[in-house]
């Protein structure tokens, strides 16, 4: 036997998140085209996406705020993935503490760190990350 | 707390596509080698650590795909889903309480057999970044233009320690030799995820590695100069997103912690084997545990380090694997004069979120 035997399988593997109240509250404000964030009772650090705890301290979020759908550009890469070409950045939203993974509509040579950007609105409302469909300069 | 030796080691040789084994006898590979070397069999080995992930090995709990052949049956099995110097600080606790006297201590991996894309794009979050699309490579380019702006390192730096680890590669007879490359090759090389290139990234593989652990009772039984585990430390930092780049602190934690348990001080070790899967992240990691990147190939690394082509999971196991030939004076072509203190570094994680080190030494 000089021919290696392989087995081509596929594990099926649906899965059902749930979301949380603090997720939940970011994924519907996009729904609504608003971003929030949530504040850390503890240290009153501001979280981007809302979560349920913060990740300076590891307390329990204690309430979420509607941010300014602005924010500026930390870093960015582009890179081509199963055959799609698309420059990802890491944005801070205006009185956040933290970033976001989104992605950035705009010619990559174009782009510096700082620059302002603001959310392309998906014509769905649907309460998904994808609900903004990209972040583009101003 | 008792003292804890490696007294034997072993690898597989880590390959594009080892399609002649199936991922167990792939490990057998490594345990043979290391039960040989410390000249012992698998029933005298009290207790087992393994490592490796269930993505990789398509199977849930897939530590019981290697349990017959790690020969754990009846026995205290654990697995850690992690890199294996994970298992092996986990395995050094287990000697060192005085619970077991010896202990065998894995990793597998075989990166060439599921959907890389799926895998590493099942470790985003679900809620708010998986539906992006990205995968660990945007995460690594990411950052890496952040210490590139930083002025901290450069491509050419990091591109000089792809070049090193490549040539390593030939004096390793445990990884497929690759072809030489110039700095001027690696930069410019097709871009994997900006300002990466292809080579930046470690090469995909399959390998394992073994190791076997001992009470210095057994250890002085086996061996006139068993390789010790002077220090280990391990510790994690925040989520890759909440974590700027330049951020080491869970590095500083677990070499501090390491080093704090041996007798060393201020001293600087004979050599370093660090793990990076990106090699903007080798000079950061490399230069924060003391080594100097000059020393590259040599000091640093005389293995090749990852990017001479080891799997994920196995990494830092091989790392660990390296310093004990140096140590011992067995590292063939590659031997470093008179080395008698190693640090080992894993890391584990998107973003190099978990850092392992392991500080060992030879000597009374």
């Amino acid at each position: 036997m000089t021919e290696p035997t392989i087995l081509h399988q596929k594990i099926n593997l649906p899965y059902r998140y749930t979301a949380g109240d603090f997720h939940k509250a970011f994924l519907y404000g996009l729904a609504n085209r608003r971003i929030v964030g949530s504040r850390c009772p503890a240290c009153l650090t501001v979280a981007v996406p809302a979560r349920p705890f913060c990740p300076e301290c590891s307390a329990h979020s204690g309430e979420t705020m509607d941010m300014k759908p602005k924010g500026t550009l930390e870093t960015w890469s582009t890179a081509t993935i199963q055959g799609v070409t698309r420059t990802y950045g890491l944005i801070r939203i205006r009185g956040a503490d933290t970033v976001m993974l989104h992605i950035v509509d705009a010619e990559p040579s174009t782009l510096q760190v700082g620059m302002e950007l603001v959310p392309r609105w998906s014509p769905e409302p649907v309460p998904e990350i994808t609900a903004i469909a990209a972040f583009i300069p101003t | 707390m008792g003292r804890v030796a490696i007294v034997g080691v072993g690898q597989s040789v880590h390959a594009r596509d080892r399609n002649d084994v199936a991922y167990a006898e792939l490990l057998l590979e490594a345990i043979d080698e290391a039960l040989a070397d410390a000249g012992i069999g698998l029933a005298d080995v009290d207790n087992a650590v393994t490592a490796s992930l269930d993505f990789y090995d398509g199977r849930t709990i897939a530590n019981m795909a290697v349990a017959d052949v790690v020969g754990s049956y009846l026995k205290p099995e654990s697995r850690i889903c992690s890199d294996g110097i994970g298992a092996l600080l986990y395995g050094w606790a287990r000697i060192a309480d005085g619970a077991h006297q010896v202990g065998l201590v894995t990793a597998h991996c075989k990166e060439s057999e599921g959907n890389l894309a799926t895998i590493e794009g099942a470790a985003f979050d679900p809620f708010v970044q998986r539906r992006l699309g990205a995968d660990a490579d945007v995460v690594a380019g990411l950052g890496a233009r952040q210490i590139y702006a930083s002025g901290a390192f450069s491509p050419t730096d990091a591109a000089a320690l792809v070049v090193a680890a490549r040539a390593a590669s030939a004096v390793n007879s445990k990884v497929t030799t690759l072809e030489p490359m110039t700095i001027a090759e690696v930069l410019d090389a097709p871009r994997l995820a900006t300002p990466l290139g292809v080579f930046d990234r470690a090469p995909n593989r399959d390998g394992s590695c073994a190791m076997i652990l001992a009470t210095e009772e057994v250890a002085r039984d086996l061996s006139d100069s068993p390789v010790w585990i002077a220090g280990v430390g391990t510790a994690t930092g925040k989520y890759w997103a909440d974590r700027h780049p330049a951020d080491l602190s869970a590095l500083d934690r677990a070499r501090d912690s390491a080093v704090a348990m041996t007798g060393w001080g201020t001293d600087v070790p004979d050599l370093f084997e660090v793990s990076a899967q990106y090699a903007h992240q080798l000079c950061q990691f490399a230069t924060r545990l003391g080594a100097q990147l000059t020393e590259a190939g040599r000091t640093l690394n005389p293995s090749g380090g990852w990017h001479a082509g080891n799997p994920v999971t196995v990494s830092g196991l091989s790392r660990v694997t390296e310093c004990v030939h140096q140590l011992r004076g067995h590292a063939g072509p590659r031997q470093l004069h008179d080395a008698q203190r190693a640090l080992a570094h894993g890391v584990a994680g998107l973003g190099a979120q978990s850092h392992f080190v392991a500080a060992l030494e030879v000597g009374d």
